[in-house]
C-alpha cells in the first residue's frame, strides 16, 4: 500500500497532477500582455487575461509531452482535446493564482540574475561565446521580441524561486523517515482459520419452494433480451463474377487491343558493375587518376580475376558492391546512357571499356540476358479473364445494386419479388440479440442495427440496403421476433437451485466463523479450535511484509489492518472471503521496519520521496488557499475540471 | 454687472488676491512637488532594498548549491538583518532550515525556522513555516514543544497536513485514542489526496479503520 504511493509519485498519476503545474513553468507564454485584443480570453485571474491562444499553445505541448512519455501505449481518444482543455486550463490558472501571489509579496528577478541565464544558453552563443546578434536573430526566428523572451524569462524565473524557495525546501526529518520506514517495511506474523464453504454444500437444503420464491423476487435476473432471426439477400462483386460467362471473344479481342502494350516484353540484360566514384566537379587530374584505377582492374580482370569478387572489394557503389556488383535485370533505358548502350552490346560475360558517367568510371559486365518479345495467350488468358470479369461484376454489381435497392424498397412487404426479379437467393439467419453475434450475417454490427430498427422491426418493411464495405451489400427483413422475456423457471431451476446452495453453503460458513472469531477472542487458540472443528483448517502464514502475495491477498491486507496485539489484547478479525468462505485473522507479532537497516542509497530514496510528497502537499495546498483567495473568472463555455484544488 | 471696470481695477483686484492666497499657492505648489519626489525616492528605494534582497538571496542559494553552508549562513544573517521585511528573508530562513536538516541539526533547523515563524506577514508562509517547525520539533524529541506550535491547526487547506502531524505527535506520546482522532481528522479533510495513503496506512496500524479503500 505505502509501495503504491512511492510507485505513484513516480508514476503517471503524479505526473499529470504536479507535472501539468511544472511543465508550464518551464515554457509558459506571455503573449498575452503583448498581442491584440482580437484573441478572445478564456478565463480571468486577478484581472489577468489567459487567452485561447494560451490554452491551446499549453494543451498542445501537453499532449506532445503525453505522447512522449507514453510512447506506444499513448492513447490519443484518453487525451483528446476535450478531456485534456478542462485540466489545462486549470493548471493554466493555478499558475496564475501563484504568479500574482509572488508578484504581490516582493518577489524580484534582478537583472543581473537574467543576464547570466540568457548568456548560459547554449542557443544563443557563437564560437563559445554569447552573441547579441545570434540571441536577437533566434528569438526573431522563434517569433519573440527580445522585451517579449526577457519578460517571459522574469515570470519563469519568479515561478522558478517559488518553486525551489518555498516548495523545495520541504523538509523530511529523521523521526519522520523512521516511521515511514516502520510502516512500509513492517511486518506481521499472521495465522489464520479458514471455513471452507465447499464443506456445507451437502448439508444445504434447497426445496421448490425456496427456488420459486427466489425466482418469483429475482425476475430481472433472468430476462433474456429482445431476439430476432432475420432473411436477408446479399448482392457481392464476387458472387455476381461467379455467375458470370465471358465471351472467348471478348477475351481474345482484350489480348489484341494490348498485345504490343501490356503484353509485350522488352529485353532485359542482367549486369554487374564496378564503380570508382569522381566527384561533380573533378578535375582533369582526378579524373585521370581514376581512370587509371579502373584500367589496372580491368587488366587484372583480362588476367582472370574474379569480376565479382573484384566488384565485392572494390566497387565504390557500396549498395551493390554487397551483391557482388550485382544490378539485377535491366530493361533499356533504365540506366545512365554509356552504360546502357555498352550493356546491350556486350556480349555475355565479357568485360566492358572503362565507361564514363556522371557517378565516375564504370566496368560492366553482362551475366545473362532475356529476349523480349510477345507473350502468347496461352500464357496471359487467365489473367485476362480475370481482369475482365472484375470490370464486368463490377459494372453489374454497382448497377444491380441500386436496382435492388430502390426494388425493395419498392415491394417493402417481402423480399420475394426482389429474389425472383433480379434471380438472387434468401438466406436465413439464426437467432441473434442486440448484441449480434461472433459469426455470420449477424456478426455485422450495422446489420444489428437496421434489424433492430424501428423500420425493420416494428414495421415489418425490408431495410435499407447495408453497405458492409468491399463491394457487399445485404438487404433484410425480420422472420420471427422473441420480445425480451424472462425466461421460464423449468429452464432456469438448476441455476437457482446452485444458486441458493452456494449462498446457502457460505452462511453456514460465515455462521460457523463468526462463532469460532468469538471463541479465539475468548482465549482459544486457533490451532485448537481447528483441532476440535472438521470445517476449520488451521494454517500459519508467518511471517510476512505488506502486500505479500503468500497467502490470499484479503488475509495479508485484512491483518495489517488490526491492532498490535499486546499482553492484555489479542488481535483478531474475521473476514469473508470471495469465495463465500470464511477467514478468522490473528496477529501474533509486528515487527517494524528499522531506517538504520536500509542501506544509503535505500534511505537517501526515503528521504526524497518524504520531502517530494511534503512538497506536493505544500504547493497543493498553497495553490488551494490562494484560489480561495483570487478573484477567477471562467468564459463562458469553459467548464473549468470538476477535480480543481 | 460689474462686467466692464477698467484694467487697472482688474490689474487691482488680482494683486488683492495673490496677497491673499499667494502665498498658499506657493506652499501648495510645493507641497506637491515634494510629497511627488518623495514618493518616487520612496519608490525608488523600495525597488532598490527589494532588488538587493533578490540578489542576496539568489547569492545564498548559490552558496547552498556549492555546499559551502558557512558563507550562506552569514549571508541569511545579513539578510534577515538589513532586510527584515522582505519576503526573501523568509525564504533565506527556509533555505538554511532545509539544509539543516539535511545535516541532521535539528537545534539550528528549529531557530531558522522560529524567526520565519516570528518575522513573515504572509500568512500563507507563515503557515508552511509552523508546519515545519512542528516538524522539526518532534524530529527533534520535543513533542510538547511541537503541539504547541502545530496548534491552532489553520482553518484552511493545510488544516489536513497539521492534523497528520498531530497525529504523529500523539504517537511519539504514547496517545493513540488522541492520535486516532487526528488522523481521521486528517483523512476526511482531503484537500490533500496524495498524502491519502501514507494516512492510511498510518491509521491502519492503529487498528482504527474497519474498512480500507
Amino acid at each position: 500500500m505505502l509501495q503504491t504511493i512511492r510507485d505513484r509519485a513516480q508514476g503517471i498519476v503524479a505526473y499529470i497532477i504536479v507535472g501539468l503545474l511544472i511543465i508550464p513553468f518551464a515554457f509558459f507564454g506571455v503573449y498575452n500582455y503583448f498581442t491584440g485584443d482580437s484573441n478572445p480570453t478564456v478565463a480571468t485571474v486577478n484581472g489577468i487575461d489567459i487567452t485561447r491562444a494560451e490554452l491551446d499553445a499549453a494543451v498542445q505541448r501537453q499532449q506532445s509531452q503525453l505522447r512522449e512519455l507514453l510512447g506506444d501505449q499513448y492513447n490519443p481518444a484518453l487525451f483528446d482535446e476535450s478531456h485534456l482543455r478542462p485540466q489545462v486550463l486549470d493548471r493554466l490558472v493555478d499558475q496564475a493564482v501563484l504568479l500574482y501571489f509572488i508578484r504581490s509579496q516582493g518577489f524580484r528577478v534582478t537583472d543581473e540574475s537574467l543576464r547570466s541565464f540568457i548568456r548560459s544558453q547554449p542557443y544563443f552563443l557563437a564560437d563559445g561565446q554569447f552573441s547579441k546578434e545570434r540571441y536577437r536573430a533566434v528569438l526573431r526566428q522563434s517569433g519573440y521580441s527580445t522585451d517579449q523572451y526577457e519578460a517571459q524569462l522574469r515570470q519563469q524565473q519568479l515561478l522558478r524561486q517559488l518553486e525551489l524557495g518555498i516548495v523545495g525546501t520541504a523538509v523530511a526529518t529523521k523521526h519522520e523517515m523512521a516511521r515511514f520506514v516502520a510502516l512500509e517495511r513492517q511486518s506481521r506474523d499472521l495465522a489464520w482459520l479458514k471455513i471452507d464453504s465447499a464443506n456445507f454444500r451437502d448439508q444445504t437444503q434447497v426445496d421448490a419452494k425456496a427456488i420459486q420464491q427466489y425466482y418469483a423476487t429475482h425476475k430481472q435476473a433472468f430476462e433474456q433480451p429482445a431476439q430476432v432471426k432475420v432473411s436477408y439477400i446479399e448482392l457481392s462483386e464476387n458472387a455476381l463474377a461467379d455467375q458470370l460467362e465471358l465471351d472467348d471473344k471478348a477475351v481474345q479481342r482484350f489480348y489484341e487491343e494490348f498485345k504490343d502494350s501490356r503484353f509485350t516484353v522488352p529485353d532485359a540484360r542482367r549486369v554487374r558493375h564496378i564503380l570508382i566514384k569522381l566527384p561533380k566537379d573533378a578535375s582533369q587530374h582526378q579524373i585521370e587518376v581514376a581512370r587509371g584505377q579502373i584500367e589496372a582492374l580491368r587488366e587484372r580482370i583480362v588476367q582472370g580475376a574474379s569480376f565479382a569478387e573484384l566488384a565485392q572489394r572494390q566497387s565504390q557503389d557500396v549498395g551493390s558492391a554487397r551483391q557482388s556488383g550485382d544490378l539485377g535485370f535491366v530493361r533499356q533505358g533504365e540506366m545512365a546512357k554509356a552504360i546502357d548502350e555498352a550493356a546491350f552490346k556486350l556480349p555475355i560475360g565479357e568485360t566492358s571499356e572503362p565507361i564514363r558517367s556522371r557517378f565516375g568510371w564504370h566496368l560492366i559486365e553482362v551475366t545473362a540476358s532475356r529476349a523480349g518479345g510477345v507473350k502468347p495467350f496461352s500464357e496471359v488468358e487467365s489473367q485476362i479473364r480475370q481482369e475482365l470479369l472484375k470490370q464486368q461484376s463490377g459494372k453489374r454489381f454497382y448497377k444491380l445494386s441500386n436496382q435492388a435497392a430502390n426494388y425493395a424498397y419498392e415491394h417493402p412487404d417481402s423480399l420475394e419479388p426482389l429474389a425472383a426479379k433480379f434471380g438472387l437467393k434468401i438466406r436465413q439467419s439464426n437467432w441473434f440479440s442486440q448484441a449480434g453475434a461472433k459469426e455470420g450475417i449477424a456478426s455485422h454490427p450495422k446489420v444489428v442495427k437496421a434489424a433492430f430498427s424501428d423500420e425493420v422491426l416494428k414495421q415489418g418493411l425490408n431495410s435499407q440496403s447495408i453497405d458492409l464495405g468491399d463491394e457487399h451489400q445485404v438487404i433484410l427483413r425480420v422472420d420471427q421476433h422473441k420480445p425480451a422475456a424472462v425466461r421460464p423457471l423449468a429452464e432456469v431451476r438448476d441455476r437457482v437451485r446452485e444458486h441458493l446452495v452456494t449462498v446457502g453453503a457460505s452462511e453456514q460458513a460465515q455462521k460457523l466463523g463468526a462463532q469460532l472469531l468469538e471463541k479465539a477472542k475468548s482465549g482459544q487458540s486457533l490451532e485448537a479450535l481447528a483441532e476440535a472443528n472438521q470445517h476449520a483448517r488451521y494454517s500459519a502464514v508467518g511471517w510476512v511484509r505488506r502486500g505479500s502475495n503468500k497467502v490470499p491477498a484479503a488475509i495479508v491486507e485484512r491483518g495489517f489492518r488490526l491492532p498490535h496485539p499486546s499482553s492484555d489484547a489479542l488481535a483478531l478479525a474475521g473476514i469473508e472471503l470471495s469465495d463465500g468462505g470464511y477467514g478468522v485473522v490473528e496477529v501474533r507479532g509486528v515487527r517494524d521496519g528499522a531506517l538504520d537497516k536500509l542501506d544509503a542509497a535505500e534511505r537517501t530514496q526515503v528521504r526524497q520521496g518524504l520531502q517530494r510528497l511534503n512538497a506536493e502537499s505544500t504547493l497543493q495546498a498553497m495553490i488551494h488557499v490562494l484560489r480561495q483567495q483570487a478573484d477567477v473568472e471562467f468564459d463562458r463555455g469553459q467548464v473549468p475540471s470538476g477535480d480543481a484544488p | 454687472m460689474a462686467g466692464y471696470r477698467s484694467e487697472e481695477e482688474q490689474i487691482d483686484q488680482i494683486r488683492r488676491w495673490w496677497g491673499e492666497y499667494g502665498r498658499s499657492v506657493i506652499a501648495g505648489v510645493i507641497i506637491a512637488l515634494v510629497s511627488i519626489l518623495g514618493w518616487q525616492q520612496w519608490h525608488g528605494y523600495r525597488d532598490r532594498q527589494e532588488l538587493a534582497a533578490a540578489a542576496a538571496y539568489q547569492a545564498l542559494v548559490a552558496d547552498l548549491g556549492d555546499g559551502n553552508t558557512a558563507a550562506a549562513k552569514s549571508q541569511a544573517e545579513q539578510l534577515q538583518s538589513e532586510h527584515e521585511g522582505s519576503a526573501y528573508a523568509v525564504l533565506a530562513a527556509l533555505q538554511m532550515a532545509g539544509q539543516y536538516v539535511k545535516q541532521d541539526d535539528l537545534q539550528a533547523a528549529g531557530k531558522a525556522l522560529r524567526w520565519a515563524v516570528d518575522h513573515t506577514q504572509l500568512p500563507a508562509l507563515q503557515t508552511i513555516a509552523r508546519l515545519r517547525l512542528a516538524r522539526v520539533l518532534l524530529g527533534a524529541g520535543d513533542a510538547k514543544a511541537a503541539l504547541q506550535v502545530a496548534q491552532p491547526v489553520p482553518k484552511d487547506a493545510f488544516a489536513g497536513q497539521f492534523q497528520e502531524l498531530i497525529g504523529d505527535i500523539h504517537i511519539a506520546q504514547s496517545d493513540q485514542a488522541s492520535a486516532i482522532k487526528a488522523y481521521q481528522a486528517a483523512l476526511a479533510d482531503g484537500s490533500n489526496s496524495q498524502r491519502h495513503g501514507l494516512l492510511q496506512a498510518k491509521l491502519n496500524d492503529l487498528g482504527s479503520a474497519e474498512s480500507a479503500l
